[in-house]
């Protein structure tokens, strides 16, 4: 009988040796997972995201309306100096040269001429907060003297995306304050982290791919 | 006759309880897992994982059958680069884009083994039964979208123990192949891959 219980005990002590060998793993695991290379370049961070009205007949459409100016989304409290953007030209003029390859005719005066479509383009400044402390490792030999307190290290870090939208609408938004039939929208967003040559880079190259990835919007 | 049949079961019912509490014994495995995707796993990450480890312990309740547990943890990820990607009939996406999928397994097993624990190589099959946790991100730039699911899972596996140094060696080393086949959910698809793990072996 005394084996008996003997036996019993060491079964125990192993089944409680392999639960806290299950748990520690087991818990570090389900708050966080492993994600190995999740570091990116500025440029990698550039996203084109596309959509189009498919019962609209985009073969049919010859003529478009675009404002002289890109439209900032702004918080009506802010200083519009933070809003000012040095790529607006750039952004115009390639929105034109897309526009024009895909076989559409600006319009200037839509008083004089009534366009197919608008097009307009508008830009977004986002910025991201986090904040939190952690504890890091303060090397070997030493933790006696951090008894019984380990410090932790606050940590703040930001960062700011910007995001262009052009939006291709019926030409009844004209002048109207009533939205109309969206024909395609596009929007492309990235870090604004660049220095200004890398800048107009991307701004131009997700443009493009905006253009690119929708064929279906040509009209020739 | 159905009297001496009873009485025979129950003879042997109570020799077959009372060897597995004299046979004691078993292993703690400690194991590098190498996992290849398969079914719609192998739809969401190609790539073979060498990102995994395994740990194990099981117990002899007879000659031959033994019973334990097992955790394990695989990361699959892969790197698409710039890639652009249908979202639905009419929208698009463009970016730099990276899929991972955590797979962990919490198991109970169950292994026979064909030597009865002597010799100089040790093969054995074995099932696990028990749940996968899975926790999938697919990255496009610096956004993703994240799942986390629960699922029943279950696998068969074959391998081999190799002790060193003798028969009555506490050390070996171990290989096994498994097939993980996690069951599909209300929320995620059935998830899938074949394991290789190869490791050393604490024998009790």
């Amino acid at each position: 009988m005394k084996r008996f219980y003997l036996k019993i005990i060491n079964m125990k002590k192993i089944i409680l040796n392999f639960l806290i060998i299950f748990l520690i793993p087991t818990s570090i695991i389900l708050i966080e997972g492993c994600y190995p290379n999740n570091d990116i370049t500025i440029e990698d961070s550039d996203v084109v995201l596309t959509s189009y009205n498919d019962s609209v007949n985009f073969t049919s459409l010859k003529t478009y309306y675009m404002p002289d100016t890109v439209l900032p989304i702004v918080d009506p409290n802010a200083d519009p100096e933070d809003y000012k953007n040095p790529y607006e030209d750039l952004m115009l003029n390639t929105v034109k040269t897309n526009m024009d390859d895909y076989g559409y005719i600006r319009v200037i005066t839509p008083e004089d001429t009534i366009p197919d479509v608008a097009v307009v383009i508008s830009v977004l400044k986002t910025t991201t907060v986090n904040a939190g402390w952690y504890y890091p490792y303060y090397g070997w030999g030493y933790w006696g003297w951090y008894y019984p307190y380990y410090p932790p290290v606050p940590y703040y870090t930001s960062y700011s995306t910007g995001t262009v939208v052009i939006n291709m609408f019926n030409r009844d938004i004209i002048g109207s304050d009533t939205i109309t039939t969206q024909y395609w929208a596009a929007a492309a967003n990235g870090i604004l982290e660049s220095s200004t040559s890398d800048m107009q880079n991307r701004i131009k190259a997700t443009i493009n791919q905006a253009f690119e990835q929708t064929p279906q919007i040509k009209t020739n | 006759m159905k009297k001496i049949i009873n009485k025979i079961a129950l003879i042997s019912l109570i020799f077959l309880s009372t060897s597995a509490f004299s046979q004691g014994g078993g292993y703690w495995n400690f194991q590098w897992n190498i996992a290849f995707p398969t079914g719609d796993t192998k739809e969401f990450i190609s790539k073979a994982s060498l990102r995994g480890f395994g740990l194990e312990g099981r117990g002899f309740v007879t000659d031959q059958l033994l019973v334990g547990g097992r955790i394990a943890w695989n990361v699959f990820y892969e790197n698409f680069e710039n890639i652009t990607q249908q979202v639905n009939e009419t929208t698009v996406i463009t970016g730099y884009t990276q899929k991972y999928l955590n797979a962990m397994p919490l198991m109970i097993t169950g292994h026979y083994e064909f030597n009865q624990h002597s010799g100089s190589v040790l093969p054995y099959i074995g099932v696990g039964l028990g749940t996968y946790y899975m926790q999938s991100r697919d990255f496009v730039g610096i956004y993703y979208i994240q799942e986390n699911d629960w699922h029943f899972g279950f696998y068969p596996e074959v391998g081999v123990v190799l002790p060193l140094g003798g028969s009555t060696s506490n050390t070996g080393l171990n290989a096994a192949v498994q097939y993980n086949m996690a069951a599909k959910t209300k929320d995620a698809a059935a998830q899938s891959w074949i394991g290789l793990n190869i490791g050393i072996t604490y024998i009790f």
